[in-house]
């Protein structure tokens, strides 16, 4: 009969368990999941709570929080606006007068070749009374007391526009806005470079820039300025050698010390020449320095390929906590 | 920026020191140090200091800063008997020739390896790629002078360089390797600059290439040396070369340029000089210097000091200082010579009140609004190509400027215009990340360009298996909500989004943004397999973000 399924097999197992002695807690129901009912009519009181391994890790989610490149952009702010800064904003796309000719940038600088910077092919006006300002000083120092670059300079090149090279297109041009002394401001900005994409080569980046125009001012109140801004991002040892920027006289390479790696350079600094803020009728002097975010990006989280910055990979925004130890 | 190889047997032997003493000191002269090995070490110099693109310049620098020779070192120049006419013909094509004799040189592996280098480094530095300004370097002996520099036609012929036959000027252009790569400077000429010698031979082909008849070799003994370019860039280029040569003990000799209208004699190897007020130099430095510090560090900065005075110091700048422009570039000296490690820094009294962007406050709002709602912070590159932005999204390509901005001379195909929308990057984000666990919810604020101009977006994503429309305007309720915005809603016609699951999001009667289902047929561009809803909104079109330079 089983063979041909009329009929089916159960089996029943019965086990008898004899208490022998009373447990010392009352036995009560228990309670899986705590219902508004239970908690309003009170019957939780009689029962008992179903208790859960708690050492079994629940299912995962995500965190939705700030990509850390930007909790690192904003403690820059932070310590700009802490120390007096006013924060200013520019336009990605600027005439190559802003980028490179107000800043006494010659225009066969190895630096303007289409080989490294991103030319538009779109040409605006620049304002004539400054252009011709500008001419004089490249080409014989105009009142300077420089011997200029010697040369023509060819306005045409002036006019063309560039994805800005550095955020010290927008400062310089802030500064002939505002070219009264006393000001301090600051600019944190993409910026861009024609170059391949590498780990430590990236077509656009961010930047950060910071300037102060005042009288009195000299070198060692720039070396006073760079030394704050680093203690305040938490590198104690700061140190100074000479360097070369075509804008600045002098120049100066802070670098830091940072554990396991020891003397890191950070960014570049300077006083904008003369043939920079006479030419824009800026009074007094401008103590400047920047920085490329990405490089404290490298000594922060210990990244060596920033392509991870702008590409992103969730896991890796994911796992990387809010906190850093 | 040009790397110098400096060999160690040759730095310390010229120096006077040993190699840890110019580890130490040479950073604080102004340079980064690349690679040190067991025989030599990497530099890199700034461009600013071409003087210093050879072990003898670094040597003659080093011993200053390190106190072993102070001051200014002064140049001999022996008049010579040597003469070179310039032809009117060359004046419009490569106008200005320099020269120089160096007689009694030991040429060495050594030197001729320095010599070499230097000479490369100054062609790309100082002569912009030999645009700007050419050397030839010749042996003496085999130069008959007087020479003429003038222009010739492509089928004037000599043997150049590492050749042994004789070629045209145009065969040099097509064939020579140097010929191929310097072409481009004579592009479009039809005459070209060549220096002859008193039997019409070809010595020289500037920018190009030397003739093989005046090789330098390892028996030479003295050496003629021209320049050639377009203003005094030349000049700086024969003083760097002459007094190197002067340094490893050469007896340097004039040369007479004879042109049309004028005779030079060169090269020119007297000091420049410059009185710099004191006032300047404690304004500028911020602290007051000694009278003796102040000479102190420019003797270490190989000035001369003639006298110091109540007002003012009165400097000799080297013959081979192409850099000094300004009076600021030798208080840079005076303070690279005192030392910057010495300096004090001292923090600015100067008074400002801290403010922020708009643009930027408003980016932190918008970015707890969609932390808050569970989002993932991303930041994408900004450049990107019509491709992803417009086709691969079912939009139509706007027009360049008024809508997206081209960039000339683009590295590939990726990059080819800066975005004008947030959403495509992020698709792309979610592209690149399908095997991360679901579900994906992704955000970025930032900045998009259109029509030259920057704008403020914020955009977001969610993906997994049933993402939809009701998810999406839940988000975008919650954040027109929390920016306190009457809004409203209206059927779109963004392609990007299936039909009857779009909305766009109304301001005030005005279009700021759009939400809903993306396209299955956009998803398909992307290679995304899971359903996403999107949204983005202008925030410029909507707040007041500031104003922008």
């Amino acid at each position: 009969m089983l063979k041909r399924k009329l009929v089916e097999e159960e089996e029943e197992k019965e086990i008898y368990v004899i208490i022998k002695q009373k447990p010392e807690v009352e036995l009560k129901e228990t309670i899986a999941d705590l219902t508004p009912d239970l908690i309003i009519s009170g019957t939780w009181r009689e029962k008992e709570f179903l208790k859960y391994d708690v050492r079994i890790p629940s299912k995962e989610i995500f965190v939705g929080k700030t990509h850390p490149y930007e909790r690192i952009i904003r403690e820059c702010r932070k310590i700009f606006l802490e120390m007096g800064f006013t924060e200013i904003k520019g336009h990605y796309v600027q005439p190559s007068f802003w980028n490179f000719d107000a800043l006494f940038q010659p225009q066969d600088h190895p630096a303007r070749d289409m080989q490294d910077t991103f030319y538009l092919d779109r040409y605006v006006e620049i304002p004539e009374d400054l252009a011709e300002k500008v001419k004089k000083t490249h080409e014989n120092g105009w009142i300077t007391g420089s011997t200029g670059w010697g040369g023509k300079w060819d306005i045409k090149k002036a006019r063309q526009l560039v994805l800005r090279t550095h955020t010290t297109a927008i400062t310089i041009h802030y500064l002939a806005k505002h070219p009264e002394p006393p000001v301090k401001a600051f600019c944190i900005d993409r910026v861009y470079r024609r170059e391949a994409i590498d780990p430590t080569h990236l077509p656009e980046f961010d930047q950060l820039e910071g300037v102060v125009l005042d009288e009195n001012v000299g070198f060692k109140d720039l070396l006073g300025l760079l030394r704050e801004f680093f203690m305040k991002m938490g590198f104690e040892d700061v140190r100074f050698r000479p360097g070369y920027f075509p804008y600045t006289e002098p120049s100066v390479e802070p670098e830091v010390y940072v554990e396991g790696l020891g003397w890191v350079e950070l960014g570049g600094a300077g006083i904008f020449r003369r043939e920079v803020t006479e030419p824009l009728g800026i009074k007094g002097k401008v103590l400047a320095w920047g920085l490329g975010i990405g490089r404290l990006a490298m000594l922060r989280l210990g990244m060596k390929d920033l392509r991870k910055l702008y590409q992103p990979d969730l896991g890796w925004l994911r796992n990387c906590p809010v906190v850093r130890r | 920026m040009p790397v110098v190889t400096l060999y160690w047997d040759e730095l310390e032997r010229l120096v006077g020191v040993d190699r840890e003493t110019i580890l130490k000191r040479l950073p604080m002269l102004g340079c980064d140090i690349e690679r040190v090995e067991e025989d030599h070490l990497d530099v890199e110099f700034f461009p600013n200091r071409p003087d210093l693109y050879s072990v003898e310049g670094v040597a003659r620098a080093l011993r200053g800063f390190l106190d072993i020779e102070l001051g200014y070192r002064n140049y001999e120049v022996k008049k010579g008997n040597w003469k070179i006419y310039v032809d009117p013909s060359v004046l419009e094509i490569r106008p200005k020739i320099a020269g120089c004799v160096v007689k009694g040189l030991k040429m060495s592996d050594e030197l001729i390896r320095s010599l070499m280098e230097l000479q490369e480094d100054l062609h790309w530095t100082i002569g912009r790629n030999r645009r700007k300004m050419a050397i030839g370097v010749h042996d003496l002996s085999k130069v008959n002078f007087p020479l003429t520099y003038k222009a010739v036609d492509s089928s004037f012929s000599f043997v150049p360089l590492d050749f042994d036959r004789v070629m045209s000027v145009e065969e040099i252009l097509k064939e020579h390797p140097k010929g191929r790569q310097f072409a481009f400077i004579l592009a479009g000429k039809d005459r070209y600059p060549m220096i002859v010698d008193a039997k019409n031979e070809a010595i020289s082909f500037p920018p190009i290439i030397n003739a093989e008849k005046t090789r330098v070799t390892e028996s030479t003994t003295d050496l003629f040396i021209d320049v050639t370019g377009f203003d005094e860039n030349v000049d700086k280029a024969l003083n760097i070369l002459a007094t190197m040569l002067a340094d490893r003990g050469g007896t340097v000799e004039s040369v007479e340029v004879i042109y049309p209208d004028k005779t030079y004699v060169t090269p020119d190897l007297s000091p420049r000089r410059m009185r710099i007020p004191k006032s300047e130099i404690e304004g500028l430095l911020g602290f007051r210097l000694r009278d003796e510090e102040i000479k102190l560090a420019l003797e270490r900065m190989r000035f001369g000091v003639e006298k110091i005075d109540d007002e003012a110091v009165e400097v000799l700048i080297p013959p081979y200082r192409a850099d000094i422009m300004h009076e600021w570039d030798i208080i840079e000296d005076i303070a690279i010579g005192y030392g910057y490690d010495r300096i004090k820094p001292e923090y600015p009294e100067t008074n400002a009140i801290g403010t922020t962007h708009p643009w930027n406050e408003i980016r932190e709002l918008a970015r707890e609004v969609m932390i808050g709602l569970g989002f993932l912070e991303v930041i994408t590159f900004t450049l990107t190509s019509e491709k992803v932005q417009y086709d691969y999204m079912r939009r139509e390509r706007p027009k360049p400027w008024e809508g997206f901005v081209p960039v000339m001379h683009p590295l590939t195909e990726e990059h080819t215009i800066v975005r004008t929308d947030i959403l495509p990057k992020l698709l792309e984000v979610l592209s690149q990340n399908k095997h991360h666990p679901m579900p994906q919810k992704i955000f970025e604020v930032g900045d998009v360009v259109v029509g030259m101009k920057n704008r403020l977006r914020l955009a977001a994503c969610v993906t997994h298996s049933k993402a939809n429309f009701a998810e999406i305007r839940s988000v975008v309720q919650a954040v027109m909500k929390e920016f306190d915005l009457d809004w409203s809603v209206k059927e779109s016609e963004d392609q990007a989004f299936i039909e009857g699951r779009r909305a766009d999001i109304i301001v005030k009667g005005k279009k700021v943004g759009v939400f809903g289902e993306i396209h299955p047929e956009v998803l398909e561009n992307f290679e995304l397999v899971n359903p996403v809803a999107g949204f983005e909104i202008d925030l410029t079109d909507i707040f007041d973000c500031g104003e922008l330079i």
